[in-house]
């Protein structure tokens, strides 16, 4: 009997460890392993989903550096002193532990490039995340943004920052990479300095913030602005972070004629993300298509300067003004154009603005964590990108 | 002394669990990464061509074709055909020798990531059949959905995980695969990685091998398997099948791989089941009386031929025959080893216990059932094996089986009242190895009925 007894506990334990074995294995479940294995580490970071832990080796988003230059086309006006001042405040509150995470040489062209519209866990950001710093230090950093930002910009930030919060809380499948504080990094770029050159990086999930000053000029872009979900509530208030950008883009596709319409059509492909996002520094920009602003009405032509002054505007203002000036002199030579939807909530509606100098992509894209579409939308100048002309 | 004894084998088997789970914990694990509809291409470098796999995003493939594809609709026959058609019309492949021939096969829909992908199985094929570095140019969907991305990683032939080779985007239809650095590892110590990985990855050897290694601490006593405690003997044992094992499966490799003899693959895939349920069934109850060399050597030679076919498939050997025979045939002796360091002081030590009975005819009976299965499957009794799964996650968790064993033996060990007392056979005298079993004292601390 008790033989029996010890028989059958050895088998017990010998089947548990084979059952265990084999559930084991469900989490890695792929009815063939070679595929799910390669698909998993040969891809990028998530879709703007969560989950998105671009895998060791993978690829993911591509950041090359390129050559910048301090030559960048500005019209000046810049707040440079005020930067400085924030920016050594900001400074004085870190250790020397923190200081040597925050700043960078302004020469490290790769690090000034690193910004992504994935979470800080799928493409690691540089500097330092808010959710390390004491509520005194991230004060200090928001001044810095507060100096550098009209009062709009820096309130868009605090509402991007916000919507990652919500989509913390929404999101259905692992959101431990997204939140206000700790999917938001800084960095500093050179000494703080009204003569010399020196660039303020900051951002996190959907947002990417690059200020570089050089005297008097002052460059905002890239700017990646975006949010999931595009509306939200917060404290009884309802929070949009892009309301201004996607109410003055459709109104300036809305207002086009049914005949505009059909030239404003871009012809050359279709969209389901931005096409200068992250990684697309090179200074290469798609041919220009779409419908030329000097063949619009006077009214339609404010729509158009209305549209870009969302994004030039969320610098601080005097600089913001010299910009918009600059860009509303080369609407003549600017084209818009839109391609698959033009409503705010259609699918992959997507809408450009290119000129001379400016470059306004805006897409409805769509992520896995949440049911609806959400926005993305970029913003570069090609002639001041990073306070640089073309790269070489 | 026996405590001291047993307090140091329990902690031995203590340790040696924990490095097990450290290696199954520190084994590289595929990512889970969450491609949104992104394209991938992945390919592997290997003697004389590059095959490859591309997975495209149904929806995305809907844009950009601009049909309301659906998973099903993607499944017709003819579709398939017209969809690998557009595949291969925006594919091309050259480098200085000129164009390769570029094929496409398969079209199976998979679901990566939870987002149903269309696979197509690819082959590039070199016009002088060197594999060096090459341009690859392509741009399905990418041609129409701009906005879309395609990753393209490369491995080589004896390396499990892809390296991302670059993405391909609306600035970039074109990009230069680096498959000549890949291809310089094809060779020797390539040859010796197969052979580690296809022995790791294949259920069916080790499995016989480990039903072999079962009453390896036993003896034949008429149709029962009675305990033996000498170590020395044990070990010889071990090493006995070991080497039949490994003389058997040599010959029939090498002959085969020289092209000498050729046994249809399901023949043999089918004597390999056959191998198991014969060796797992000779583990319950002894079929052949100290007879498991020969077991291992006759159906070694079964395992062999099934090596040489792979062999011939990966079209190793094209350069130095003996040199990838020789890697090959290493890669699978070392993993044999590996194999036998792992489980072996486990089983010995459980073989001091009563709960081994047990365990052997338990995991004995598990041999029998999944051997049966794929002698089913495999002489087309069954179409689909429904252990696969079972084995599949059984080869995926190597070191974590293993450390489990090591548990399982450490417990039993641990429990006095388990353990046995008596010598059966004991050791021959004036042999200078301590054996566990000469040292432990006989007192009757366990009962027996």
């Amino acid at each position: 009997m008790r033989e029996h007894l010890k028989v059958t506990s050895g088998a017990l334990l010998s089947t548990v460890l084979v059952l265990a074995a084999g559930c084991s294995s469900d989490d890695a479940a792929s009815p063939s392993p070679s595929a799910g294995a390669s698909s998993g580490s040969a891809r990028g970071p998530g879709g703007g989903g969560p989950g998105g832990q671009g895998g060791p080796g993978g690829g993911g988003q591509q950041i090359t550096a390129v050559n910048l230059n301090t030559d960048g086309v500005s019209p000046g006006g810049a707040n440079t002193a005020a930067v400085v001042q924030a920016t050594n405040a900001f400074l004085a509150t870190l250790d020397a532990t923190e200081r040597d995470k925050v700043e960078y040489a302004f020469t490290e062209n790769k690090a000034r490039q690193t910004w992504s519209n994935f979470p800080a866990t799928a493409v690691a950001r540089e500097g330092i995340a808010m959710a390390d710093l004491t509520a005194d230090q991230q004060k200090a950093a928001d001044a810095v943004l507060a100096a550098g930002l009209s009062t709009a910009g820096a309130q868009q930030d605090a509402n991007i920052r916000s919507s990652d919060d919500e989509l913390s809380r929404i999101s259905q499948e692992g959101a431990s990479g997204f939140g206000a504080l700790k999917d938001y990094f800084i960095a500093v770029y050179g000494t703080p300095s009204t003569t010399e050159p020196f660039m303020v990086q900051f951002g996190g999930h959907h947002l990417a913030r690059a200020l570089t000053y050089n005297g008097d000029k002052v460059s905002q872009t890239p700017q990646f602005v975006g949010t999931e979900p595009t509306s939200f509530q917060k404290d009884g208030v309802t929070v949009e972070p892009l309301k201004a950008e996607s109410t003055a883009m459709f109104a300036m596709i809305a207002a086009l004629s049914a005949e505009q319409k059909t030239t404003a059509k871009f012809t050359s492909g279709t969209f389901d993300d931005l096409l200068m996002g992250p990684g697309k520094d090179t200074g290469v920009f798609p041919a220009s298509e779409g419908l030329q602003v000097s063949q619009l009405t006077a009214e339609q032509k404010k729509l158009v300067t209305a549209a870009i002054q969302t994004y030039t505007g969320d610098l601080a203002d005097a600089a913001a003004a010299k910009l918009l000036a600059k860009y509303t002199s080369e609407l003549d030579q600017t084209r818009i154009g839109w391609s698959n939807n033009t409503g705010p909530t259609d699918e992959n509606s997507y809408i450009r603005i290119d000129g001379p100098s400016v470059w306004i992509e805006f897409i409805n894209t769509r992520s896995m964590s949440t049911p609806n579409i959400h926005y993305h939308s970029v913003y570069r100048d090609k002639t001041n990108d990073y306070g640089s002309t073309k790269p070489s | 002394m026996r405590i001291t004894l047993s307090v140091r084998v329990g902690a031995l088997l203590a340790c040696l669990a924990i490095v097990y789970t450290a290696l199954a914990v520190l084994a590289p694990r595929p990512a889970a990464a969450h491609p949104l509809s992104t394209t991938a291409v992945l390919l592997t470098a290997e003697a004389g061509r590059v095959t490859g796999r591309v997975q495209l995003p149904i929806d995305r493939l809907a844009i950009a074709l601009d049909q309301p594809l659906t998973t099903a609709a993607v499944k017709q026959p003819g579709k398939i055909e017209e969809l690998r058609g557009y595949l291969l019309s925006h594919m091309s492949a050259a480098d200085q020798a000129g164009p390769w021939v570029v094929t496409a096969g398969g079209g199976a829909v998979e679901s990566i990531d939870g987002v149903d992908h269309l696979v197509f199985d690819i082959v590039l094929q070199p016009p002088d059949h060197r594999v060096g570095d090459f341009q690859l140019t392509y741009d399905a969907i990418l041609h129409r959905l701009v906005s879309h991305k395609v990753f393209v990683s490369l491995r080589t032939g004896g390396e499990k995980e892809y390296t991302t080779v670059g993405v391909l985007d609306w600035q970039q239809h074109t990009l230069a695969v680096p498959a000549a650095g890949a291809a310089t590892q094809d060779g020797f110590a390539a040859a010796i990685h197969l052979g580690i990985r296809h022995i790791a990855e294949g259920a069916d050897h080790l499995l016989f091998l480990i039903m072999l290694l079962l009453p390896a601490p036993l003896i034949a006593r008429g149709r029962r398997w009675k305990r033996s405690d000498d170590l020395r003997r044990n070990s010889w044992r071990v090493v006995h099948v070991v080497t039949a094992f490994a003389i058997g499966h040599s010959v029939t490799l090498a002959l085969g791989a020289l092209g000498y003899i050729s046994v249809p693959t399901r023949v043999v895939e089918s004597l390999i089941a056959l191998s198991i349920l014969v060796s797992g069934i000779h583990a319950i109850k002894p079929l052949v009386p100290g007879g498991e060399a020969w077991i291992a050597a006759g159906f070694g030679l079964m395992h062999g031929l099934a090596f040489a076919a792979l062999l011939g498939d990966l079209g190793l050997g094209r350069g130095s025959l003996v040199a990838d025979l020789l890697g090959f045939n290493l890669g699978i002796e070392l993993t044999q080893l590996i194999v036998v360091a792992l489980l072996m002081p486990s089983l010995l030590v459980l073989s001091r216990t009563t709960v081994y009975p047990g365990v052997r005819v338990t995991a004995a009976g598990i041999g029998v059932v999944l051997a049966a299965a794929w002698l089913a499957e495999r002489t087309a009794l069954i179409a689909v094996n429904p252990f696969n799964r079972i084995t599949d996650a059984l080869i995926d968790h190597p070191f974590t089986i293993a450390a489990s064993i090591a548990v399982i033996a450490a417990i039993s060990w641990a429990v006095p009242r388990l353990r046995t007392t008596t010598v059966r056979t004991p050791a021959p005298a004036g042999h200078d190895l301590r054996t566990p079993a000469t040292a432990v004292d006989h007192s009757g601390s366990v009962t027996h009925p």
